[in-house]
């Protein structure tokens, strides 16, 4: 008798594994296929949505909606991105009550959203809210992409210059850099990064079937584009100079001061010895040739970069 | 009620009117007050000779929203001038978020005039919520 009831625990402890580990996200890691990742397009942004690991209401897990659309699902240590046209997002979760964040997403930012179980008046729910990048960073490696279950379904829905996960793989970043920098010119203007966060810098590219190379700076990335391609990536600005790096291989990260000579301002790469005109194009898409006063800040702090 | 109680001993009894308190609480934040907020309209051109101002909060500032949450400003965080409604001046976070919530959650924009914490910016909805009562904070500014 006592053996027939070990086995049926047995059984039944066998049946609960599977369910929840069948419950659990499965896919890659994000560790394993961020660098296949794609580069965001110009004027849009990415929302990641992510969940963490937990047995806590593990069977609960709800639609997750953006602007009313399903874009995926919330499952316990998974992980899934859309990329979206910069504007106003609403993202939803609906169990026994439906729960919302309101959002911006700018052109180039990145947003994480945070999906967790907690206890509701009848049964478990999921709630949504916004995380912090630094937390979100710190927990995406250890989740599992569960975003190409939803893809099919999603992309029917979604319009053509939206995108959820797409698999296009780029190659590994390249940054870089001169092995011993130049001084500072004694020209340099000092910059400001407040100030810069929002412009968009043009110059001409040093191969004429490249045309223009256009800089779109956000708080905390760029999106960067010529005739040809484009790509986004980031930025740091120390003591003046401005470093570049790029998430697609085919594009050159640099090192660059702005500096004023004979009355014009200047974009002065390190990396290429070469200074050329700058123009630069507000938010508003008023583009004028640079002057001191578009990129100075009034105090030359060292150190002042993306703020960590 | 207590009759139906009564009939369970005391350890069991204990549990399950302490199950009973935090269904109560659940409900209840399950029926947490909206987030008070009106339009508003936010000016973010800046004139050419007048640069964005960063800020830093100081110290770590709680507060207390009217729905009953708790909010922080973390010591040592920076937010960025991005525009002005007629509630004060509005600073966002740089590379960080911040939310403030009530049954639903809502980005958040600070909103300070004179030096003193009027409300949020609601960048999803472009409407202003305002904080009672409004908190002093302790700031730095980086640049202007």
């Amino acid at each position: 008798m006592n053996a027939l009831r070990t086995a049926v625990l047995r059984g039944w402890v066998l049946v609960a594994a599977v369910v929840v580990l069948a419950g659990c996200a499965s896919g890659p890691k994000y560790s394993e296929m961020s660098s296949t990742i794609p580069t965001l397009r110009p004027g849009e942004g990415r929302i990641f949505f992510l969940r963490s690991s937990s047995m806590l209401g593990a069977a609960i897990q709800p639609d997750i909606r953006l602007n009313g659309q399903v874009v995926g699902a919330s499952k316990p240590g998974g992980f899934f991105y859309v990329d979206r046209t910069a504007g106003r997002y609403i993202a939803s979760t609906a169990t026994e009550t439906e729960k919302t964040v309101t959002f911006a997403l700018d052109p180039g930012e990145t947003k994480y959203l945070r999906t967790s179980p907690t206890f509701g008046v009848l049964v478990g729910r999921v709630v949504i809210d916004i995380e912090t990048p630094e937390k979100a960073k710190a927990e995406l490696p250890t989740l599992s992409n569960t975003g190409a279950v939803n893809t099919a379904a999603s992309a029917h829905a979604i319009a053509p210059n939206e995108s959820v996960n797409s698999t296009s793989a780029i190659p590994a970043p390249r940054v870089i850099r001169p092995a011993a920098f130049p001084p500072k010119p004694a020209n340099a203007i000092s910059l400001d990064i407040a100030r810069i966060a929002g412009q968009t810098w043009r110059y001409p590219h040093r191969e004429e079937r490249y045309g223009t190379v256009e800089l779109a700076f956000a708080v905390d990335a760029l999106e960067a584009r010529n005739k040809v391609s484009h790509t986004s990536g980031s930025y740091t600005v120390r003591d003046d100079m401005m470093c570049v790096t790029y998430q697609s291989r085919g594009w050159l990260g640099a090192c660059y001061y702005v500096v004023q000579e004979e009355g014009q301002v200047l974009i002065y790469s390190l990396t290429l010895n070469r200074k050329v005109p700058l123009e630069i194009c507000s938010k508003d898409g008023a583009c004028a040739m640079a002057t001191r006063a578009m990129v100075e800040g009034p105090t030359r702090a060292a150190g002042s970069g993306p703020i960590p | 009620m207590e009759g139906e109680l009564a009939r369970f001993p005391a350890a069991v009894a204990r549990p399950l009117s302490r199950a009973c308190l935090a269904l109560g609480f659940v409900a209840l934040t399950a029926c947490a007050p909206m987030i008070s907020a009106r339009p508003t309209s936010m000016i973010q051109d800046r004139p050419a000779a007048e640069s964005a101002r960063v800020i830093r909060i100081e110290r770590e500032v709680p507060i207390t929203l009217s729905t009953g949450y708790q909010r922080s400003l973390v010591a040592g965080s920076l937010w960025v001038n991005v525009g002005r409604i007629p509630e004060g001046t509005v600073y966002r976070p740089l590379n960080s978020t911040f939310a403030i919530e009530g049954r639903q959650v809502h980005e958040a924009y600070l909103v300070i005039s004179g030096g003193v914490l009027q409300g949020f910016y609601l960048p999803g909805e472009i409407n202003f919520s305002a904080l009672t009562p409004s908190v002093f904070l302790p700031l730095k500014e980086i640049k202007e």
